[in-house]
């Protein structure tokens, strides 16, 4: 029988005590996560590297800032990293062309499917990057990390009943958003296919 | 059901978090007898599938490993002092007590000997004391974002820590300007004499 993985505060106090080992297992259980939230909060992947950067270099400076009677580990990941995000942010213009679909084109049986399927998401990540910050951190946190409401108060610093009310607000905007797209989309003129004259 | 209670669940149907079992069986007879809420609920379940759609396409996205290179450089560095794991109590346990001993002082060195410790007078007449690193904190990187706070303390509460304070202004508070660090923690504390 293998042996269960050691938890997020098993590494973590391990890693207070000097052990790289845990610390290295602990940013690799928990970077992408920091990562891709820095990433779909910013649009920015130059953003996101230098976020996950600071988040984990303040976990190795200040470790004992984390307190495990507030939330989980995660939720501490995260809330700094909205912190470090959101300074970067008030830094710098948003970027102004959105990161594109992280998945290649490759052969496909249906390139048209596949070319609608990417437009579709290239459409709601920038709708959530419209979002404004407050409602699109509830809308990361909970839809695209299935957070739960609790780890997210956690996160974001709030109560769980601001978290739901900023999410529901947020995929009402959404919505409103996304319908609109398609309208416009529906009423741009069509091209008629060429006649063929052969 | 009415429409208004739905309101409350419909998200979460939506997005198939859990709901108290009665709840949502009075939602999904409600949702099937009123034409307008089933159009929100497949509106809200529409959405969820195209951010759970979102979530897939950059599921794969994670830090270069120049990153974990650079990390594990930072470990290993001077910085990265073995830590203690403290409680919260512990920790402020720490912090009031050392807070108070520089208070205590900085206090003394502006009563004692204060001329040539002190900075330049500013516009507004203030002496300063230069900023005094508090011991139990990590210094304070030049890149890290801090809070300047400035507080006033009591000097009576000196007394009670066996340390001098001026008898003539014992019932003067004390102004100080506090050092707070991104996370709260008091990183370092001026005292400041206003004339």
């Amino acid at each position: 029988m293998s042996e269960p993985e050691p938890s997020d505060e098993d590494l973590l106090r391990r890693m207070m005590a000097g052990d790289e080992d845990a610390f290295t297992a602990l940013y690799r259980r928990r970077q992408a996560g920091v990562y891709r939230f820095a990433l779909q909060m910013s649009g920015s992947q130059a953003i996101a590297e230098d976020v996950t950067q600071e988040v984990f270099l303040t976990l190795i400076r200040e470790a004992r800032g984390y307190d495990p009677a507030r939330g989980s580990l995660a939720a501490y990941l995260y809330g700094m990293a909205r912190y470090q995000v959101l300074r970067c942010l008030r830094r710098q213009r948003p970027e102004t062309s959105l990161a594109a679909s992280e998945e290649p084109l490759g052969a496909s049986d249906d390139p048209l499917g596949d070319l609608t399927r990417r437009q579709s998401i290239d459409a709601v990540r920038g709708a959530v990057l419209a979002l404004p910050t407050y409602y699109r951190e509830a809308v990361v946190l909970c839809d695209l990390h299935e957070m739960n409401y609790a780890d997210a108060a956690a996160a974001l610093g709030c109560a769980v009943g601001t978290v739901r009310s900023r999410l529901h607000r947020a995929r009402e905007l959404l919505a409103a958003r996304l319908g609109a797209l398609r309208q416009a989309g529906a009423a741009r003129p069509v091209t008629s296919p060429a006649r063929c004259l052969i | 059901m009415k429409c208004q209670d739905l309101e409350t669940v419909l998200v979460d149907l939506a997005r198939q978090q859990p709901v108290d079992a009665g709840l949502r069986e009075r939602a999904l007879v409600h949702v099937e007898v009123c034409a307008r809420c089933a159009a929100r609920f497949s509106s809200e379940q529409a959405l969820t599938a195209e951010l759970r759609a979102l979530a897939a396409s950059s599921e794969a996205a994670q830090a270069p490993l120049r990153v974990e290179a650079a990390l594990r450089a930072a470990f290993r560095g001077p910085r990265a002092r073995p830590a203690v794991w403290w409680p919260w109590w512990r920790q402020a346990m720490a912090i009031a007590a050392s807070l108070v001993v520089l208070v205590a002082g900085a206090v003394a060195l502006l009563n004692r000997a204060p001329a040539p410790e002190l900075a330049q007078p500013t516009a507004s007449q203030e002496l300063t004391t230069e900023f005094i690193p508090l011991v139990y904190a990590n210094d304070v990187l030049p890149a890290e974002n801090v809070q300047i706070v400035r507080v006033k303390l009591p000097r009576a509460a000196l007394v009670s820590f066996g340390l001098p304070i001026d008898q003539d202004r014992a019932g003067e508070p004390v102004k100080a300007d506090v050092v707070l660090s991104d996370d709260g923690v008091a990183r370092a504390i001026r005292f400041v004499r206003q004339y």
